[in-house]
C-alpha cells in the first residue's frame, strides 16, 4: 500500500508542483485581466442531479449517512451549472467566472486520460452567439500565447451534428451514440454522400466556405454549419496566431453542448488538452435559463510544453550566529524578493 | 512539419503483408537486422515494428500517430482510434468452437469459453443475452477443450486445420476481423493533410 497510488490520482513535488502553480496562477491571471471572477464549486454533490448528463461510468459514488447517493466532481462545468443556474436571477447577467480546480474520475489502468485531474477553465453566462464564442475563443488564444504553445484548436458544431439527428431521426440513445462514433472515428457507417464529406472535413475557413458552396444540404444543417464558418471568418484575422481550422467532426464529448464546441492539440500530447463550447439549455435544467459558453484547460496536458520558469530562485542561507541575525539579514532580502532560508538543518 | 509520420506496424506476417503492399504504392522500406525502425524511401514514414498486442497502446499513448493492426486487437485494447483504411489483406475469422461430435451443453443458460479475446467474448455473448464464464489463455488456446479446462474456445480461425488436428470444430462462425490502417485521434487533427495526402496514395491502383 505504501508505495501503490490509487488509480486516478496524483501527486506533484518540487519542482513539478512549482511549475503546475505558475501555469494556473499565469492561465488565472490572464482571466482576471479579461474581467473573469473566481468560483469553487463543491467536490462532492448529489448524483441523482447530474446523472442524465454524465457519460459512462467514470464517475466515483457514495453513499452518505442518510443514504443519499452521491459524487465526487467530475465535471466543472457541470456543478457550475448547478450552483449558477439555482443562484442566478433575471438581470444578473453577464457573468464572467473562472475556476481552478481538482476533479476525480475512474480510470482504466492503462488511460492516458488520467491527466485530466486538475483543470482550470472559464465561463461566460448570459452570453449569445457569436460575440460570446468569440470572446471565448480570442481568451483561449491569449493564454496559450502567454503559456508559448504551438497549439491547433479546431472548431465544430454540435449544432450540426443535433440537426442530422434530428433529420435521421434517430431517437433512442444508442443510436445517437452510434452516430456519434462515427463521426468522431470517421468510421464507416450511417453518413452518406454530402453529410459524409462534411463530417470529414477539415481545414480553413476558406476552405470550408467552399465545401459549403458545393454541398447539397438539408436548411437546417446548413444554417448551423454557415454560423460556424462565419464565426471563423471573423475569428481568424482577430487571432494571435493561425491555430484555428474548422473541423466538422468536432461535435463535442458532452450532450449539454447546442452549439459551438471546439478542442485544442498540441504536437507530442495524445489527446486534446483543452475542450469547450456553447451550452444554451444547460442552466434551464437547474434553474434560471441563460445562454452560456464555456472552456476547459487540463494543466498537467500541457505543462512540459510551456515556456513557463521554473528555475532561478536558489535560495540563500542566511549568514548570523544567533537568529536575531540571520532574521535580520533575511527579512531585508526578502524584502527585496530573494528566497533565503534560516539554517538549522540536520 | 516535416517530420515523416510515425507509424507503428505488428511484427509477424502482418509487417510483411504491409510491407509489400505499401511498396506497391510507392513506399519502400526494410528493416535492417535485429532493427525495430526504419524509415521509408520517400521519407514519409518511420516505421516502428512493435508486438501485436502493445501495438494500440504505442498509438495512444502517441508515440506512434498512426498503426496497422486486426480489428481482434483494437477490440481488446478498449480504445477508439481515427479510422482511415481498411485493407484486402490479412482478414480472417472469429468463431466459437468446441469438441467435435459433442452436443452443445446448454448448462442454466450459461457457457465456459476459454480465449485470449475476453473483451470480444463477454461483449458478443452478453449482447445475445447469454451469460458466460470466461477463462483467460495467452496461447495454444485449442488446448482448453482437449484437456477439460473448458468445452468451448472463441478464437481466430483461418483455414481451421488446427483445429481439426485437435479433434475440434466451429460451432458458429461469429464475426469477420479485418486489417486497416488508424490514428490517434490528435496526432490525425495535427497532421491530416500528410496523413491524407498517404491514404490518398494508398487509395490509388497499385503501382501508378
Amino acid at each position: 500500500m505504501l508505495y501503490k497510488l490509487p488509480q486516478g490520482t496524483e501527486r506533484l513535488l518540487l519542482e513539478d508542483a512549482l511549475r503546475r502553480q505558475r501555469v494556473v496562477r499565469l492561465v488565472q491571471d490572464t482571466f482576471q485581466l479579461w474581467g473573469y471572477g473566481p468560483v469553487q464549486t463543491p467536490v462532492i454533490d448529489f448524483y441523482d442531479l447530474y446523472a442524465p448528463f454524465l457519460p459512462g461510468d467514470d464517475v466515483y459514488r457514495l453513499v452518505d449517512r442518510e443514504g443519499e447517493l452521491l459524487m465526487l466532481r467530475s465535471d466543472i462545468t457541470l456543478f457550475l451549472a448547478r450552483s449558477v443556474g439555482t443562484t442566478l436571477r433575471e438581470g444578473h447577467t453577464p457573468l464572467r467566472l473562472c475556476y481552478a480546480d481538482t476533479i476525480l474520475r475512474h480510470q482504466d489502468a492503462q488511460d492516458i486520460s488520467e491527466n485530466e485531474f486538475f483543470q482550470v477553465g472559464a465561463e461566460f453566462i448570459g452570453s449569445l452567439a457569436p460575440d460570446g464564442d468569440l470572446e471565448m475563443l480570442l481568451l483561449l488564444d491569449d493564454i496559450l500565447e502567454r503559456l508559448g504553445l504551438e497549439a491547433q484548436i479546431h472548431l465544430g458544431s454540435r449544432a450540426v451534428f443535433d440537426q442530422v439527428v434530428r433529420l435521421e431521426g434517430l431517437q433512442n440513445e444508442s443510436d445517437k451514440l452510434a452516430l456519434q462514433k462515427e463521426v468522431l472515428f470517421r468510421r464507416p457507417g450511417l453518413l452518406k454522400g454530402d453529410l459524409k464529406d462534411l463530417f470529414s472535413f477539415v481545414g480553413t475557413h476558406g476552405e470550408a466556405r467552399a465545401l459549403l458552396s458545393r454541398l447539397k444540404l438539408d436548411a437546417s444543417v446548413r444554417k448551423a454549419a454557415e454560423d460556424l464558418v462565419a464565426l471563423a471568418e471573423t475569428l481568424v484575422p482577430l487571432a494571435l496566431k493561425e491555430r484555428f481550422r474548422v473541423d466538422f467532426s468536432e461535435i463535442g464529448q458532452r450532450e449539454y453542448y447546442t452549439g459551438l464546441v471546439f478542442q485544442a492539440y498540441l504536437a507530442g500530447v495524445g489527446d486534446a488538452f483543452a475542450a469547450g463550447g456553447r451550452y444554451d439549455s444547460l442552466l434551464g435544467r437547474f434553474g434560471l435559463a441563460s445562454p452560456s459558453v464555456g472552456f476547459s484547460l487540463s494543466v498537467r496536458k500541457i505543462e512540459p510544453y510551456t515556456t513557463v520558469q521554473v528555475t532561478g530562485d536558489e535560495a540563500v542561507v542566511a549568514p548570523g550566529s544567533t537568529w536575531k541575525e540571520r532574521l535580520t539579514w533575511a527579512r531585508r532580502e526578502r524584502a527585496a524578493g530573494r528566497v533565503v532560508t534560516l539554517g538549522g538543518a540536520v | 512539419m516535416n517530420e515523416p509520420l510515425t507509424l507503428a506496424l505488428p511484427k509477424g506476417r502482418l509487417f510483411e503483408q504491409v510491407r509489400e503492399h505499401f511498396g506497391q504504392h510507392g513506399f519502400v522500406f526494410s528493416l535492417e537486422d535485429r532493427k525495430l525502425t526504419a524509415v521509408d524511401q520517400t521519407g514519409t514514414l518511420k516505421i516502428i515494428a512493435v508486438k501485436n498486442a502493445d501495438l494500440p497502446t504505442y498509438v495512444r499513448h502517441g508515440i506512434a500517430g498512426l498503426g496497422v493492426c486486426g480489428d481482434d486487437v483494437l477490440y481488446e485494447a478498449g480504445v477508439e482510434f481515427t479510422h482511415l483504411l481498411p485493407f484486402d489483406f490479412g482478414s480472417t475469422r472469429m468463431a466459437l468452437a468446441g469438441l467435435k461430435d459433442q452436443p452443445v451443453r446448454e448448462t442454466a443458460g450459461s457457457l465456459t469459453i476459454a480465449t485470449k479475446f475476453t473483451r470480444f467474448t463477454r461483449d458478443w455473448f452478453h449482447a445475445l443475452g447469454t451469460s458466460v464464464k470466461i477463462i483467460r489463455l495467452d496461447g495454444s488456446v485449442e488446448l482448453a477443450p482437449v484437456l477439460g479446462l473448458a468445452p468451448y474456445i472463441v478464437d481466430l480461425v483461418e483455414t481451421g486445420s488446427t483445429l481439426k488436428a485437435n479433434g475440434l470444430e466451429v460451432r458458429e462462425w461469429l464475426k469477420s476481423i479485418g486489417v486497416s490502417l488508424f490514428a490517434n485521434p490528435a496526432y490525425f487533427k495535427l497532421r491530416y493533410q500528410e496523413i491524407t495526402r498517404f491514404v490518398d496514395r494508398l487509395k490509388e491502383p497499385a503501382g501508378s
